[in-house]
């Protein structure tokens, strides 16, 4: 390649800038999101709900199924035939189960790529800034006070949850702000360890003075599943997970920004602490609500963006979308796995996704050595 | 969405339990009677002391009678005052419920060190799930240690009153608290006669479907009466499974009994708030039940009794 | 027009620079040199807005320090010495991040957006590896990517710290005769912190020597890179040579070894009684 010849044109005088028009000038193709993988991750979403829907325990005719649910789609006049049970088991039991699980997991999923975007770090996620820890402390609360504070409503447990996620994370922001960008991001990281060792170090000394019934049922609900799923959950989480992935994916191109670093993304005019600030309060936010009404899953924030990422390149304006897509879907296929290995006994939905995490983080390493 | 205290790590301790309880019973020298057999000889020696005693893993002489018991086990509670040997205890653990009288004190019996327990300066300690090297370090300072963990059958119910007996120096009352559990028992059986032939239930352990089978001691006295436990096909890894709504709905059970109206505020009208419930037959026949969550975890004379006698009450009323 | 008016900056309690003032008008190159830790990159930084400071720094009239991070990336364009290349990052989409302050925040770049980066991407050579990823560039390459997202960015102030210290020869040629080009249609003002000395002299209207973190001089490299200047401020021995083409500062080897100086200063006594 020689060294100057590319640097002007044939009669040596050199072009302005912008003033290159028509077919001498091929177009710069960036990098979008294309058709092709929303087809791609629609279908797969699509897939799996209507899979979760036709399998179950009850036993139910998969036809009957499913023309029980296009019979409630305008214009369509269907009789499936099933029992006003099954109709029930269709509507009120695996519907909101599977629309939960889809809502979690692209919560999860979004939340891990964002953090990830926003830290440059590619095993960050919201649990890591303290909101898992924060949300099992509320829970144990709850669940050890409860003798204490007599009759409690039910659905405290969610709040209390929610409560402690969000305080964790804010504990975290406080304590980890620093005035240097460039050590931003890795003091954040530090203090939001910090925060998740003391808020579980708090929850263990709780559990270990509790009742053998208050540890197990925490530990339960730190497992994770959502085997209570229904429309009344679905309609808790729905505004809380629906504003936080707007947001998100509103940020998607900035967080491309952010990929060279703080001083270098301040340089070309978007502020780094601020997209870092505002995707950790829609994340946290998302992320509290879904764990506080399926308890702790993990693995979701992390192996579907990389996952994503392997196939579709390190853009977040693929990323983020497709983990809402992948990452509902993948839930969902999780949490049919959950209910079907041993049933009619269920499997806690954060074991499966343990599962099936471990082994994919072998499968990134050994990708990642062969590309070298 | 709360989760009672399911005892779910309690579900692969009594897993362990009861296989150690089936070894060592396998592999000690004398059959389950053997208790009685020495005590008889000691009785007609002249005295009931010093006595061995199967316990656990082992064997453990008491050489004496225990007048300083320390009973750390509600339903080792129940069967130590059921043997009229209550004026020889001196505490009981903070979940023992009956009798009410009985010396609580703020024990769990999952205390890690012995240590905890010599201010009452025992003579005897009941544990059912020992923390630690509890056992160990009660044997350094020479204080004999009963561990009696839960029962799945009566056969359990009945080796460990007998056990109790001995320990205690009450052997002539086990024949008179086996004879009336067993009469209560007939009488329950008897009342409810024909109502529970065929009948399913569900017992729930935790409003997110933690559920018991036939094969935990609840299962056992479900099937006195020849009911049918819904997630038996789901007890293949667990006896305490945890089910999902739609496969209740699928096997309608003719019976639903909430165990979890302590810990976590359950109750017939809460059950049949829940999604698809309203259609079941339970909740239809008002077949559902709110019981003390005790009831699923313990294995004492007077919690059997009270129960079967639920469990005619609510099939014949 | 970049003007720099008695700027000062205090890092972690040290006084990095003091009082630093100089002016580049449209068009002008004004290289910044100076022995390491005088303060150069923390200068360009400060112009870059990327360091808080104190005095003023205006450019086309306007106080850096008030204008809003979009503004001041459209006013001010900032090639780093150690850039952060994402390894699997398109060049494309790398050179594109340039035009962050153009388009809306939350939006994507636009038709125009493209057939800037397009002008851009054709001036500097780099269309065959417009797909490529940055993992794949070498040095040279990488460098003239960094040098089109600051390009992109169309601001009439262009920072470079250090643009040629990865870079052989050809390469350091290469991208200083670009960027100077470039200066001389758009009348972009230049701040170059640069190491080497004959580069600095053959490319730069004017130079300003940093030393210590204080403006020590300043005028054309021919009044500015003297023998004695650079002595005294480099502590180099060196030989300017001038030619047609402009300066060139050659270091150079005096056959005394470094004891000389403290020999000429002993009595004629003393030298005889050491042996000399």
């Amino acid at each position: 390649m020689t060294l100057t010849a590319d640097a002007r044109t044939s009669d040596g005088q050199a072009p302005p800038l912008d003033d290159i028009d028509g077919p001498s000038a091929p177009a710069l193709h960036a990098t979008r999101l294309t058709a092709g993988h929303v087809v791609l991750g629609a279908g797969f979403l699509l897939a799996a709900a209507i899979v979760s829907i036709l399998v179950g325990p009850a036993g139910l005719p998969v036809g009957a199924v499913l023309a029980e649910v296009l019979s409630r789609l305008p214009l369509v006049h269907l009789h499936s035939g099933l029992s006003a049970t099954g109709v029930v088991v269709v509507w009120q039991l695996r519907m909101p189960r599977m629309v939960l699980g889809g809502l979690v997991g692209a919560m999860l999923a979004i939340a891990g790529a964002s953090y990830q975007g926003a830290f440059s770090n590619p095993l960050a996620d919201p649990y890591l800034l303290g909101v898992a820890s924060g949300a099992g402390l509320g829970a144990a609360l709850v669940v050890v006070g409860a003798p204490v504070i007599g009759q409690i409503p039910s659905d405290l447990l969610p709040v209390a949850a929610f409560a402690g996620a969000v305080l964790a994370v804010a504990a975290t922001f406080a304590l980890g702000r620093s005035r240097a960008s460039e050590r931003s991001a890795a003091s954040l990281l530090l203090a939001g360890v910090a925060v998740a060792a003391f808020f579980t170090a708090v929850q263990t000394f709780l559990l270990q003075r509790s009742s053998p019934g208050q540890l197990s049922t925490v530990y339960s609900w730190i497992l994770g599943g959502l085997s209570t799923a229904g429309w009344g959950q679905v309609e808790l989480v729905l505004p809380y997970v629906g504003t936080a992935m707007v947001v998100l994916l509103a940020c998607r191109r900035l967080l491309d920004v952010m990929s060279v670093g703080d001083e270098e993304a301040t340089s070309v005019g978007v502020r780094a602490e601020r997209v870092r600030l505002v995707v950790i309060v829609a994340a946290t936010l998302g992320t509290a609500a879904a764990v506080s009404v399926s308890g702790l899953i993990g693995f979701v924030g992390i192996i579907v963006p990389h996952t994503i990422r392997l196939l579709a390149g390190p853009s977040y304006r693929r990323i983020l979308p497709l983990s809402v897509l992948f990452g509902a879907g993948f839930l969902i296929l999780a949490d049919l796995l959950a209910r079907t290995i041993l049933s009619p006994a269920e499997i806690p939905l954060g074991v499966v996704t343990a599962f099936l995490g471990a082994p994919f983080f072998l499968v990134v390493l050994r990708q990642a050595r062969r590309l070298g | 969405m709360k989760r009672s205290w399911v005892r779910r790590f309690l579900a692969s301790a009594l897993t362990a339990a009861v296989v150690s309880v089936l070894l060592s019973s396998a592999t000690s020298a004398a059959p389950a009677p053997a208790p009685q057999v020495a005590a008889a000889r000691n009785a007609a020696a002249g005295s009931a002391f010093p006595v061995t005693v199967h316990s656990g893993d082992g064997n453990v002489t008491i050489p004496a009678r225990p007048v300083r018991i320390l009973c750390l086990s509600p339903s080792s509670t129940q069967m130590v005052y059921a043997l009229g040997a209550g004026p020889q205890v001196v505490g009981v653990d903070e979940y023992s419920s009956w009798p009410a009288d009985a010396p609580r004190t703020k024990f769990s019996g999952a205390e890690t060190s012995a240590e905890d327990y010599l201010p009452l300066r025992p003579d005897l300690v009941i544990l059912a799930y020992p923390g630690g090297t509890m056992v160990q370090q009660l044997r350094k300072l020479e204080i004999p240690v009963l561990v009696l963990p839960a029962a799945t059958t009566f056969a359990d119910v009945d080796s460990q009153l007998a056990e109790l007996a001995a320990a205690t120096g009450h052997l002539a009352a086990v024949g008179a608290v086996e004879a009336s559990m067993n009469q209560d028992i007939a009488a329950a059986v008897r009342k409810a006669g024909s109502a529970a032939r065929g009948e399913s239930y569900y017992i729930e352990i935790s409003p997110d479907y933690y559920t018991a089978t036939s094969k935990t001691f609840i299962g056992a006295e479900f099937s006195l009466f020849g009911m049918r436990d819904i997630a038996d096909p789901a007890g293949r890894l667990s006896a305490y499974p945890q089910i999902s709504a739609e496969f209740i709905l699928k096997t309608n059970p003719d019976y639903v009994f909430l165990a979890d109206t302590v810990c976590c505020q359950q109750t017939p009208t809460s059950f049949a708030h829940r999604p698809g419930f309203s259609a079941l037959a339970a909740v239809r026949l008002h077949h559902v039940l709110g019981v003390n969550d005790s009831v699923a975890s313990q294995w004492g004379p007077h919690t059997i009794e009270a129960f079967v006698a639920l469990i005619a009450q609510t099939l014949r009323p | 027009m970049l003007e720099i008016e008695g700027t000062s900056v205090v890092l972690g309690g040290a006084t990095v620079l003091s009082d630093v003032s100089a002016r580049v008008a449209s068009g002008g190159w004004l290289g910044l040199v100076g022995p390491n830790g005088a303060g150069k990159s923390t200068l360009a930084r400060a112009v870059a807005g990327l360091v808080a400071y104190e005095g003023r720094i205006l450019i086309g009239g306007r106080e850096q320090a008030a204008s809003d991070w979009r503004n001041r990336a459209r006013s001010v364009a900032y090639v780093p010495q150690r850039p952060v290349l994402p390894p699997s990052m398109n060049v494309t989409d790398y050179i594109l991040l340039g035009r962050s302050a153009h388009h809306s925040y939350l939006g994507a770049e636009t038709a125009k957006d493209r057939r800037v980066a397009a002008a851009v991407v054709d001036r500097l050579g780099l269309r065959t590896f417009c797909q490529r990823r940055l993992a794949e560039l070498s040095g040279g390459e990488a460098q003239r990517v960094v040098l089109a997202r600051a390009l992109v960015q169309e601001a009439p102030v262009l920072v470079l710290d250090e643009p040629t210290t990865s870079l052989d020869l050809g390469h350091s040629q290469l991208v200083l005769e670009l960027v100077d080009e470039l200066r001389d249609e758009k009348g972009i003002s230049v701040l170059c912190a640069i190491h080497d000395l004959t580069l600095a002299a053959q490319f730069s209207e004017n130079l300003l020597v940093l030393c210590h973190g204080r403006a020590v001089t300043s005028g054309s490299p021919a009044d500015v890179l003297t023998e004695v200047n650079i002595r005294r401020f480099f502590g180099a021995e060196v030989e300017v040579l001038r030619s047609d083409s402009g300066l060139a500062v050659t270091p150079v080897r005096r056959r005394v070894p470094v004891l000389t100086a403290a020999v000429a200063n002993l009595s004629p006594n003393d030298r005889h009684m050491n042996g000399i």
